[in-house]
This record gives structure tokens, sequence and C-alpha cells, in this order.
């Protein structure tokens, strides 16, 4: 990837997604002559630096990005996409918090869904903090920069890989797919042969354990859920690359993924004794079915937070791609 | 004057330099748009007569025009690539020509307060 090619990726990062391409042909052609311009005035080929200095000149990404959106009152152009972007997570962190608060509620209560509910209640004060604050702190800054006169004295080699989207696993993505396939192929066959072999999820104590009734309800939609995954990703293994709408669709599969590991969560039991088992092992079934719950529960937690953090990733990806 | 007065005069002449350069570049934009220009040429065009604009303040008013509706674009080939032209609208044509009635308004006005310090 030249200069250039960073440079414009990351402006295209703090654009509006509908207006991208557009603002990016143009800039891209109005780039390109003034760098031909400049090398038929000097006659040769520009040097990096030089490059650097016209892009310096040219403005910060986030400057430039900021500068073809609608003008501003409270907010300036060069600090409204950094704004945006700081709202966006805040209100997504304030919601992904507020669902684990209401899951772990209800959970607390024997799966409770008026206490799930009074929980996602929160919400909206919750996001009417993160949108405060952040204002605030972005209309302070805003103010400050345009007293102090901040100087975009900045180098376009040092435009850092999260702006321009540049991701290590690029370099690996074929590998990143078999993996994936391989991983998704054991999930879904483990999945589908736990009904009929409990072994393979509670090992030995599936002698005195069985699956509690939530798992009725959940089981089709989670055995769904992961095959479609494994479809996308072989999908992905045949026709590697950047595609927006798969991309998309693995979002999607993982914001189910989410809603059904938070109901599931929510249900409080996700074991029970079988009859007429009281002890094993010289233990009471009891105090198994606790432990084991309690491990569930912390597993349950674990997945919602590897979901959310697999989705931020999908949005990252969707954003950067071209 | 001390640093930081003249740094605080530096940027308020900043300011007022922005200020005034701004509606002054509207005219001007829309008057070099009667001939047909894509963003780098009209820069250079600018240039050329003593206006440098920087190219953060020119495309993104050029977008703006033309969402307003006072130019008109398309992409075109020119030199084996593909550029996107701009031109005056009729009724950017219109606009520039209360802008100018505007600007000679403003002119008239200014050079009679102004007559001590061009003297």
């Amino acid at each position: 990837m030249t200069l250039v090619d960073r440079y414009l990726s990351a402006v295209r990062f703090f654009l509006p997604r509908r207006e991208q391409d557009d603002i990016l042909r143009e800039l891209t052609e109005n780039l390109t002559s003034e760098l031909e311009d400049r090398a038929e005035v000097l006659g040769r080929d520009l040097t990096e630096a030089e490059i650097a200095d016209i892009l310096r000149r040219h403005g910060h990404p986030v400057a430039v990005a900021g500068r073809y959106g609608a003008p501003r009152q409270l907010i300036g152009p060069i600090f409204f996409p950094i704004y945006w972007l700081a709202l966006k997570v805040g209100i997504v962190a304030a919601a992904a918090v507020t669902v684990l608060v209401a899951v772990i509620a209800a959970a607390s209560h024997r799966g409770s869904l008026p206490h799930f509910f009074d929980a996602m209640m929160e919400f909206p004060e919750r996001a009417l903090i993160v949108f405060a604050w952040t204002t605030i702190a972005f209309a302070v800054l805003d103010v400050a920069g345009s007293r102090t006169h901040v100087k975009a004295d900045w180098d376009p080699r040092r435009i850092p890989d999260w702006m321009v989207g540049a991701r290590r696993a690029q370099r690996s993505s074929r590998v990143n797919s078999v993996v994936d396939v391989v991983f998704g192929v054991l999930a879904l066959g483990w999945l589908l042969a736990v009904p009929t072999t409990p072994v393979f999820a509670l090992g030995p104590l599936a002698q005195v354990l069985d699956f509690a009734p939530v798992w009725r309800t959940w089981y089709i939609p989670l055995v769904v859920v992961a095959a479609a995954q494994l479809a996308v990703d072989m999908h992905a293994l045949v026709w590697p690359g950047s595609h927006a709408r798969r991309t998309s669709i693995k979002l999607g599969l993982l914001g189910a993924q989410l809603v059904i590991a938070a109901f599931v969560l929510s249900a409080h039991a996700w074991v029970v004794a079988r009859p007429g088992i009281t002890s094993s092992g010289g233990q009471s079934v009891a105090s198994i079915v606790e432990w084991v719950n309690a491990g569930f529960a912390i597993g349950f937690v674990v997945v919602l937070v590897i979901t959310l953090i697999e989705m931020g990733k999908q949005i990252y990806r969707l954003k950067t791609m071209k | 004057m001390s640093h930081t007065g003249h740094d605080a005069g530096a940027a308020l002449f900043e300011n007022l330099k922005l200020e005034l350069r701004r509606g002054c570049l509207t005219v001007a934009v829309l008057a070099a748009l009667q001939a047909e220009q894509y963003g780098y040429s009209l820069r250079k065009r600018l240039a050329d007569e003593g206006l440098e604009v920087d190219e953060g303040t020119l495309y993104p008013l050029l977008r703006r025009l033309e969402s307003q509706g006072l130019l008109a674009s398309e992409w075109r080939e020119e030199g084996k690539r593909n550029k996107r032209f701009y031109r005056l609208s009729p009724s950017g044509a219109a606009m520039l020509a209360q802008l100018l009635d505007e600007w000679r308004g403003l002119d008239t006005a200014l050079a009679g307060l102004l007559r001590e310090f061009l003297r």
C-alpha cells in the first residue's frame, strides 16, 4: 500500500459511508493530478518526503473528512468525525453493558423477564449520559483547539493502521478460513451429537445430570445459527476476500448468537438432577447441580463478551471495507 | 506586546482573515466556473489569479455548491483518466449575478470608508 493509498484509506474511514466512494474517487483524482503536476515540474519522480509534504498540506485525514460534512455549530469539522465515532462506540458500549446487566439481573432472579426489562429500561438514561459527557468533552476540546490554534503538525507516514483498515489477518486469511471451517464443523457436529450423547457436554456427570428445559426452546435456533455460520465460513474459504454482504450476514448471525446466549443465560438453570438420583461419589447431586450451573453462568458471560468483541470487529471490518 | 498577546493577535487575525475570505471564495469559485474545470485545475486557476486556496477548503466547497444547485458536474475522461468537471449551473449564474451586485455595493461602500487608509 503506497503512502497515498494509506492516506486515502484513512480519509475514507472518517467519511459517511454513503458518500465514501464518490468523495474518494474525486479526491484520488485531484491528488493524482497534483502529484503528477509536481513531478512534471521537477522532471522526476517524487520522493516519499515530497509526497508526504503534499499530503500534509492537504490536511490530516480527520480534518479532510470533517470538511466534507455539514457545517456544525457546537463541534467543528476537525473534531466532528472523531466525536461521532466516539459517540457511536460509547452508545454501543452502553447498550452492551445494559444487556449484560439485564441478563445477569434476570439470571439472578430465576430467569425473571420483569427484572430483565427493568434493567433494560436503564438504557435511555445510560445513553443520555454517554451522549452528554461525550458532547461536552468534545465541545471543550474544540474550543481549546481553536483557541490554541492547534496546527495540523502530523506526518502522513505515521498514519496508524486502524485508520487505514490494514488488518494483519488478511495476510493469512486462507489459513484463518480453514481454521474457522474446521472449528465450525467440530462445533456443529458436537451440537448435533450432544442430545443423544450428553457425555460430550457433561462428561461423567451425564449419569447424574440432565439438560434443563430451556435447551428444548433454544436448541434448534442454536443449531441453525451454528450451521449458518459454518456456511458463511465455507463461502469465505471458497471465495476469499472482503465481501460486505458476507460480513453483514456474519454480523447478523453474531447478533442472533448474542440474543440466544442472552435468553439461555436468563434461564438461570441449565442442568438439573436426573430423577431419582440424590448423590454421586459421596456428594449430593444438588450441590453438583449448583456448581455446574455456576460454571455454565460464567461460561455464558464469557460467550456474551466474546460475541460482543467479535461483533465490534465485524463492524470495524465493514467500516474499513473498500 | 507579550508573547501570548502576540499569539492571540495572530490567531484573531487568522480568524478574521478566514471570515473575510470565505464569502469572497464562493464568488471567486462561481466566477471561475463559468468555464468548466475539475478540482485541481480550478485550484491552479485560482492560484494563477493570486487566490491560493487549500485543497481541504476548495474540494468540499465544490460539492457543497453543487448540492445547493449552483454548480453542475459530470465525470468525463481526460488524459486517460476520469475526472469530475464542474461548471456553473443556470441558477448558479443567476446567483453569481446577484452576488456581484452585492459585491459592487460593498465595494463602493468600502471604498468610501477606506479612503483614508488606501490613500
